[in-house]
């Protein structure tokens, strides 16, 4: 075979490849796709996802479908990378997403509960009684006591989990990798999980989501107090994608704005969500203080 | 093996040092071996978690999915291998010496350009293996999706790493002598790999193909951990919702389709074996009857390539579409991001600090898996346990010989269990009693290898020819085994020790993201921070890893035998 067609097999291959992926994306959706944070019990996330689904199909007059995602990171990628059109985040991933969309990534919605979010700061109970800490109302007070506890965070993308606590210990002069005798995450980024070892006295001291805290029944909660509570910072969101147009983009927060809490359906899934109230409007711009806090935070646990 | 004592001392010295260095260098957490009462809670918390051992969720819809889950594990490691198999070949025909380069000395242009041809495709290798098959499957999740085409993609990727790294050593081991006839007829260098080179090496290529095969499946079924589909995805999903019965009853599953293709694996090799004078011989040692019995086994083969593209066939399209939706801009970003490494100084600090966490697990399991499947050979060997009569010339009461039986099959057990929970599993059970960090990692993988290394380590005391150890007379059968077996023995299990340390310091790499910290913990933790290019560094840093320790072995000129 001549070389010359030999390259423009190649080239007319190339094209093909190179067409391929973002060929199909430009034609408005015939259906809309979403993924959910996985940072709490997966078989309830799958549920309430499912449900949810099905409210928004109704709402929408078009199907609406729950894409699984496996993690923090895979919830972003999903979106970014065109696999979904619309996402539940907590704060830190939703800027990435913002980041990471260039432009063309916005907030659709968010809780009236996540303006005013916390960090639990949660203890082993037999820890506790043996003195080796007790309720924090510094948390500079850890310092001293830091070097014969083990502690954990969330997920390494979590913003309660990992982000905040890390920020306001940081802040109280604690760099967590070296003031404790061991600090992981828990790879399963669930909230759970944190709560679980803590409760069982796999590890000493914890840092979690305070809702998933809140949510637990009395002896779970006794067995594992909380010993401090972060001030309040912005969190979870509903986040979207332009490629399906703002048209729609506005048609989906207008829904989740809709949802109302006098309805039994909507009353469901805002119970199912966290929601208080409402599905509120929100900007971009209201996450700015959790990029701020993302950029400056002391690099040191990345190297 | 050492010759002269003094070489003896100087090795166990040489491992001696290794171990002291790698103790200090891990940052321990014995936390629970301090104090009584830390101890007791310990096994308390174990205990709790046991408990769920003794009540399984056998309800009926949990007991077919799992069934139907081994059945998609095993076809994940079947599509795997046999994907791996078909990338690796080209590869090692072009890293083998014998057929690039062939025997005669090449000048000039061409000639260089077949070594440059030679070392790419030799580096190619060495990065598709650098990198575990576990965090080749975090990388594949976005684009391929969370389902089991990921699964087959990562392992493929790993498994053709190390098949075209074995297949071209294996090639390049043949001696030319052998095929000289082939070559002095003038036979082209194709020809003579198709008639001369491959013929020779077929034995050893299938007895390898068939042990990775074993390590996929094992793989396979915890690859779902990170979105590979298959038993992990299930054990991770009831794992963190704390479901324990649903954990007990696919860690049942998970140990009941390592055991059977463990089982399955021996049946296949005792089909290939033509060793006439082998006592446990398959009935009919003739040519035809193993001619006959190599093509049942080669139709198997197909039947069960066919049967995982059936499996898999809906999640194969899945991925399809999946991977069409994909846009180019994310894929383009997302790959020369990961391909582009930082080289920054305090970067490359980091890399040479979290490189020692690997290291140093991968040092002390295999000390130690080494030292326990030594331990484990003797009372796990046919020839030594059932067989002893035919070299000792003993007679046995039944008693004596019930205990014989009871010794094998026991110690049998042990390291079945041992080598089928894979590492992940472990850590799993073992994080409960140690609690995080690096302390389960180690004992995991050190458990997981002795299972490994105890099959191998009593396959090569097996094989040693009776007819050898009846020559150590006036002996029973521990000074057989000292004097006659282990001298035999040791320079292969020194060989299989060594090659299990490359696979553990992976295994220390993966389970960096599960506890271990280290280089997958560092490279996994930049990946979700989006810190693309310090990512890069540390997944070159596992390449080179491999590397170095590749030229170690090549230094030290130990053959390679297995994974």
């Amino acid at each position: 075979m001549p070389k010359s067609t030999i390259f423009s097999a190649a080239a007319a291959l190339l094209t093909l490849f190179a067409c391929l992926p973002s060929c199909t994306s430009e034609a408005a959706p015939r259906e809309l796709r979403f993924s959910v944070l996985p940072d709490f019990h997966k078989t309830e996330t799958d549920k309430n996802a499912a449900t949810l689904a099905e409210r928004l199909t109704q709402k929408l007059g078009m199907p609406v479908k729950y894409l699984r995602a496996n993690d923090y990171t895979g919830a972003v990628n999903n979106l970014i990378s065109n696999k979904i059109d619309f996402v539940w985040l907590g704060g830190k991933t939703t800027v990435d997403a913002i980041d990471a969309g260039k432009g063309h990534v916005r907030v659709l919605a968010t809780r009236d509960v996540d303006l005013a979010f916390k960090t639990y700061f949660i203890a082993n109970a037999d820890v506790i009684a043996a003195g080796r800490i007790g309720p924090l109302t510094d948390l500079a007070d850890l310092k001293s006591k830091a070097r014969d506890l083990t502690f954990t965070f969330g997920d390494k993308n979590s913003t309660s989990g990992h982000l905040m606590p890390r920020h306001f210990l940081t802040q109280a002069g604690i760099d967590p990798d070296q003031a404790f005798k061991v600090a992981g995450y828990r790879e399963s980024g669930s909230h759970g999980a944190t709560l679980e070892a803590v409760v069982s006295g796999e590890v000493d001291v914890g840092a979690l989501n305070y809702g998933h805290w809140e949510k637990a029944d009395a002896a779970t909660k006794s067995k594992a107090p909380v010993i401090h509570t972060t001030p309040p910072y912005v969190d979870y969101a509903w986040v979207g994608h332009d490629r399906i147009g703002k048209e729609l983009l506005g048609r989906i927060t207008a829904t989740f704005l809709e949802l109302d809490p006098d309805n039994a359906d909507d009353r469901a899934i805002l119970d199912a969500w966290g929601v208080k109230e409402r599905f509120l409007a929100a900007e971009n711009s209201q996450w700015d203080s959790i990029r701020q806090v993302r950029d400056s935070l002391p690099k040191g646990f990345l190297k | 093996m050492p010759k002269r004592p003094t070489d003896l001392r100087r090795l166990l010295l040489v491992l001696l040092g290794l171990a002291t260095l790698s103790a200090l260098a891990l940052p321990w957490n014995l936390s629970v071996f301090t104090s009584a009462d830390a101890f007791l809670a310990a096994w308390s918390r174990l205990g709790n978690y046991l408990a769920a051992f003794g009540a399984p969720d056998l309800s009926g819809e949990m007991v077919g999915n799992v069934l139907s889950l081994m059945l998609e594990t095993l076809a994940v490691a079947v599509l795997g291998t046999a994907l791996g198999l078909l990338l690796a070949y080209p590869l090692a025909l072009l890293a083998a010496r014998c057929i690039v380069l062939g025997e005669e000395q090449r000048s000039g242009a061409g000639g260089a350009l077949r070594r440059v041809v030679l070392e790419v495709c030799r580096f190619v290798l060495d990065a598709l293996r650098g990198v575990p098959d576990f965090l080749w499957a975090i990388v594949l999740v976005p684009l391929t999706g969370i389902n089991a085409t990921t699964g087959v993609l990562a392992l493929a990727l790993s498994v053709a790493g190390i098949y075209g790294k074995v297949l071209s050593e294996q090639w390049d081991n043949i001696d030319p002598q052998r095929y000289q006839a082939l070559r002095s007829t003038g036979a082209s260098r194709l020809t003579v790999f198709l008639y001369g080179i491959q013929p020779l090496a077929a034995r050893a290529m299938q007895s390898f193909v068939l042990m990775r095969f074993e390590c996929a499946v094992r793989n396979a079924s915890v690859i779902g951990v990170v979105g590979g589909g298959g038993l992990g995805t299930a054990l991770w999903d009831h794992y963190t919702d704390s479901r324990w019965d649903g954990v007990v009853t696919i860690l049942f599953g998970l140990l009941l389709l390592t055991t059977l293709t463990d089982l399955g694996a021996n049946f296949a090799r005792r089909q290939l074996r033509v060793d006439p004078n082998h006592p446990h011989q398959a009935a009919g040692g003739s040519r035809q009857a193993v001619a006959r019995r190599r093509g049942v086994l080669g139709v198997a083969v197909v039947a069960m390539i066919v049967g995982a593209i059936v499996v898999l066939w809906s999640q194969l399209s899945n991925a399809a579409t999946e991977l069409r939706r994909v846009e180019w801009q994310f894929l383009a970003d997302f790959t020369t991001g990961l391909a582009i490494p930082d080289l920054g100084l305090d970067t490359l600090w980091s890399v040479v600090r979290h490189a020692t966490v690997p290291l140093a697990i991968g040092v002390i399991a295999t000390i130690a898996a080494t030292l326990l499947a030594s331990a484990l050979a003797y009372p796990g060997s046919v020839a030594f346990q059932l067989d002893a009569f035919r070299f000792t010339g003993e007679r046995l009461g039944p008693a004596a010989r019930t205990l014989r039986w009871l010794t094998l099959l026991g110690t049998k057990g042990i390291a079945l269990v041992m080598r089928g929970v894979p590492e992940v599993a472990w850590v799993v059970v073992l994080g409960v009693f140690f609690q995080i960090g690096v302390t389960p990692c180690v004992a995991a993988v050190a458990l997981h290898s002795t299972g490994v290394l105890q099959r191998v380590f009593t396959e090569t005391l097996d094989n040693v020819p009776y007819t050898a150890l009846e020559k150590v007379s006036h002996a029973r059968r521990p000074g057989i085994f000292l004097y006659g077996a282990l001298p035999r023995a040791l320079p292969d299990w020194r060989t299989y020790a060594f090659f299990q340390f490359e696979v553990n310091v992976r295994a220390g790499i993966a389970l960096g993201i599960v506890g271990a910290g280290g280089l997958g913990h560092m490279f996994d933790f930049n990946l979700d921070w989006r810190e693309y290019s310090t990512a890069s560094s540390f997944l070159w840093a596992m390449v080179l890893l491999t590397v170095g320790i590749d030229r170690l072995s090549r230094w030290l000129q130990l053959r390679r035998l297995r994974c």
